[in-house]
């Protein structure tokens, strides 16, 4: 069964049409790129699969569930995690509180009201794996705020994996680090999501084609292309598209 | 026998040793002051519980809800109505049945409330809190006869709780005082427990807590009704203190009042909201001493000041400075 | 028939009086984000300092003139000297004006004392002018006629002029307005005064109205402005002086018919609107 289906999805906003029959889907654990210029509409389809906008028209799977009208918070349940372009961190709780809510968010006892929270030791180790996987440990009690630009981009991603998603979606996930700090990212999600099915969007190539097995690239709202990474760094419509393309 | 305490438990000590002092203090209040000042401390208590209540729904859900004092207000009324027009007696049956409705008016108030969003969930919150004082003021039939209208609703005495117990000052005090304990204890806990933690997300960013799982608007909601819960609490314990509830206590002018303590007391630390009725109080207490007639001068002046020159309230710089002293912090893994 | 005209009339001059308070607030709500509780109050000083002027100088225009230097100049201050250093935190920004109610409350009890300021009905306005075989009182009149001139000089201002078209970008987007190399503190400023100044004004004029005020209406206008502001609609001249036409018709029926509800009927109203439509019947789309 395929992880995600999506089916003849369109969005528009007033007028303009931002997503134009998408169709696609990806198989269990497989990592996919979505790529296209700016203003092509990947983080619009981001937020339709997220459950942040609905669709105009056009249906969502997940895991052969319906989710198309399904708020956000659910799709979570089913296995569904996000990352945010810009980082959307809980800023003035700690380091650990944030890994420990996002932890948390797919467990029965997030709703629990009388035992404290400390008392819940397994998140308390999960978290420090996670934290560890980063070399964040140390910062645990630090407010977000006082992270580095490059280590908050860490734990945005450290927050996504937390709730071990079925399907991880990505949003630019390499937005405003350097290259060495992408390449570490890379490694880490290399190693934390091994056989997990991964969909990012991203504009580094560079990121695309050492993580993607396969590639989508939108144009103005619509697929243009859709193929494995190598057929896609051939195609002749999409070096159009991207003039200057690293061979 | 030598009693070793571990380093942990000393720590934890340490952590509460002031709301121990503090507690103490309360205790044996009746021993030392006289009568006005046990009866201070009564009112701080109750409008201490109060704006603990409205801090859970500041302080750690971020809800702006500038019209808490409604929820206090139909308690108090409910309970003074019963007593006084339907002679309902018993203190076990009035109390239950005014924080009763304190909660419905929540349940109903929160599912309206809570299609807005910040600047209109303060609004309509607000107007919420005014329709409450308009129907309480009014003194059209059949409601003005109940509520007495601008006049208020007076005569109220100390509860019955039927064993032919009955309060004096002291004695209602630390009733009053138990209550809060057992109250402020709740909230403590579920400020501390994971739901208290998931509040505090949905506060910092519900973007991201709903992209975690969190359904934030069920917490936001759950957080509206609880708060109107303990509101109603302290409701029902003020109408028995002053044995009359006024239209003053319910609308724009008392919510706002509950804003500046929580606000001097430091919102999102819960006992700043205790910390800041004390303050206010007590201020009134000694102001009022002097010029009765400039209190409301005064506060105006002391509010603005505080948001003009520190928006943190008094708590949590002492806080801070605890913390460096005990060598503690938040969570710890 | 005739009660339901002149219950009307007298409606739609209160809904007039709503209009000159409620526009000042919507505007600088709009413009700057600021909700100034203290609205309500300033509005309150600048009857008493006009219905003062009046006292001392006999003349009703002067009066007015007092009543709006002296609450645009309140309203100045509280901007310049408070508001400003509190850029952009909408919260600390609502609870100092809230802080000023209680300062400014206060201080018009200490001046002027707790006696209500009975109104000042100018000689010109004294009398009742026949409408349709029934007498209306002229000065109610004339409150009617002052809310319109004032409505149609801010629709003019607003469609017409240069300024106006940077006050409604500024409401739209004022980060745009910036960009585009056009101050908008001047004109922030300007609005907050202007809206202030006009509130007072409206007061000593629609003072008439109510025969005399106490220093405690503060609250109450100030929630009956709000209920304006937010059924006619965030920033929108036209949504504040329908919706202060609605309230001041729908308040003034209730009065007579429905007494149980009258205190509130405009909460109600306005719980209604901000339910099913939050940007309020012609406001901006949020």
């Amino acid at each position: 069964m395929e992880v995600l289906k999506v089916e003849q999805l369109s969005q528009s906003f007033g007028g303009l049409s931002i997503l134009e029959d998408i169709s696609f889907s990806i198989g269990a654990a497989e990592k996919v790129a979505l790529i296209g210029p700016n203003g092509a509409g990947k983080t619009t389809l981001m937020n339709v699969l997220s459950g942040f906008i609905p669709p105009r028209a056009g249906r969502i799977y997940l895991l052969g569930n319906d989710v198309t009208r399904m708020p956000s918070h659910r799709r979570v349940s089913l296995g569904l995690s996000r990352s945010f372009q810009i980082n959307t961190l809980f800023s003035h709780l700690s380091l650990l509180t944030n890994v420990l809510l996002a932890i948390q968010g797919v467990q029965a006892t997030r709703y629990q009201m009388i035992r404290p929270i400390t008392a819940y030791k397994e998140n308390f180790d999960k978290a420090r794996e996670l934290l560890e996987l980063v070399d964040l440990w140390g910062e645990r009690d630090s407010p977000i705020t006082t992270l580095s630009h490059g280590q908050q981009r860490q734990v945005e991603i450290i927050l996504a994996l937390a709730s071990k998603p079925r399907l991880l979606l990505l949003d630019e996930p390499s937005a405003g680090l350097t290259s060495g700090e992408t390449g570490n990212l890379v490694h880490m999600i290399r190693n934390l999501m091994g056989d997990s099915t991964v969909f990012f969007c991203a504009h580094d190539l560079d990121l695309v084609f050492s993580m993607a097995e396969r590639v989508v690239v939108l144009y103005y709202g619509q697929i243009v292309a859709q193929g494995t990474a190598k057929e896609i760094q051939n195609n002749p419509k999409v070096r159009e598209i991207y003039l200057g393309v690293e061979q | 026998m030598i009693w070793r305490v571990s380093k942990e438990q000393k720590k934890r000590l340490l952590r509460f040793a002031p709301h121990m002092v503090i507690g103490l203090l309360l205790l044996t209040l009746p021993i030392y002051t006289d009568l006005s000042i046990i009866s201070l401390f009564n009112k701080i208590l109750i409008y201490g519980l109060l704006v603990m209540s409205l801090d859970l729904l500041v302080g750690y859900t971020g809800l702006l809800a500038f019209g808490h004092a409604a929820f206090f207000g139909i308690a108090a009324y409910t309970t003074g109505i019963l007593i006084k027009h339907y002679h309902v007696l018993s203190f076990w049956l009035s109390a239950p049945a005014g924080v009763l409705m304190a909660v419905l008016a929540a349940f109903v108030f929160g599912v309206i409330a809570l299609r807005a969003s910040a600047i209109y969930f303060l609004l309509i919150t607000l107007a919420m809190g005014q329709l409450i004082h308009g129907i309480v003021r009014t003194s059209a039939r059949p409601l003005g006869a109940l509520t007495g209208g601008s006049d208020g609703l007076g005569g109220i005495p100390y509860p019955d709780l039927g064993f032919s117990f009955s309060f004096s000052p002291n004695s209602f005090y630390y009733f009053t005082f138990l209550i809060f304990i057992i109250c402020a204890l709740l909230l403590y806990w579920i400020t501390k427990s994971p739901f208290g933690y998931s509040l505090q997300g949905i506060r910092e960013s519900e973007i991201r807590a709903r992209t975690l799982g969190y359904n934030t608007w069920l917490y936001q909601y759950i957080s509206f009704i609880i708060g109107g819960l303990f509101a109603g609490v302290a409701g029902v314990l003020y109408v028995h203190y002053n044995g009359f509830i006024s239209p003053e206590g319910v609308g724009m002018g008392a919510s706002g009042l509950l804003w500046l303590m929580l606000i001097m007391g430091g919102s999102g630390t819960l006992w700043g909201g205790f910390i800041g009725s004390g303050i206010i109080l007590s201020l009134q207490y000694f102001v009022s001493g002097f010029t009765p007639a400039r209190w409301p001068l005064i506060l105006g002046v002391c509010f603005v000041g505080i948001i003009m020159f520190y928006r943190g309230g008094i708590l949590p710089p002492l806080t801070l400075l605890w913390k460096k002293m005990s060598h503690d912090g938040s969570l710890k893994g | 028939m005739e009660t339901v005209a002149i219950n009307l009339l007298n409606g739609i001059a209160y809904g007039m009086v709503l209009f000159l308070i409620a526009a000042g607030l919507s505007v600088i709500l709009g413009l700057m984000g600021i909700v100034n509780l203290a609205h309500g109050v300033i509005f309150i000083l600048g009857g008493f300092i006009g219905l003062a002027t009046a006292r001392s100088t006999g003349s009703f225009l002067l009066a007015v003139l007092a009543g709006a230097a002296g609450s645009g100049v309140i309203g100045l201050i509280i901007e310049r000297g408070f508001l400003r250093f509190l850029y952009k935190q909408d919260l600390p920004q609502v609870l100092v004006t809230f802080g000023f109610v209680y300062i400014i409350g206060n201080l018009l009890l200490w001046i002027w004392g707790a006696r209500p300021r009975a109104a000042f009905v100018p000689t010109y306005f004294a009398g009742s002018v026949a409408i349709m075989g029934f007498y209306f009182p002229a000065h109610r009149f004339a409150v009617i006629a002052v809310g319109v001139a004032f409505g149609l000089g801010l629709w003019w201002l607003q469609e017409k002029t240069k300024l106006g078209a940077i006050i409604r970008a500024g409401m739209d987007n004022a980060e745009m307005v910036s960009g585009l190399g056009i101050n908008l503190t001047p004109i922030n400023i300007g609005a907050f005064f202007f809206g202030s100044a006009i509130a007072g004004a409206g007061c000593v004029i629609g003072v008439q109205l109510f025969g005399s005020v106490t220093f405690d209406a503060g609250v109450d206008m100030l929630l009956v402005a709000i209920a304006v502001v937010i059924i006619g609609g965030v920033g929108s001249v036209q949504g504040a002086l329908l919706g202060a036409l609605l309230i001041g018709v729908i308040d003034t029926f209730s009065r007579v018919y429905l007494p149980v509800i009258a205190e509130y009927t405009m909460y109600l109203v306005m719980i209604f609107v901000l339910t099913f439509r939050p940007s309020g019947l012609l406001g901006r789309k949020l």
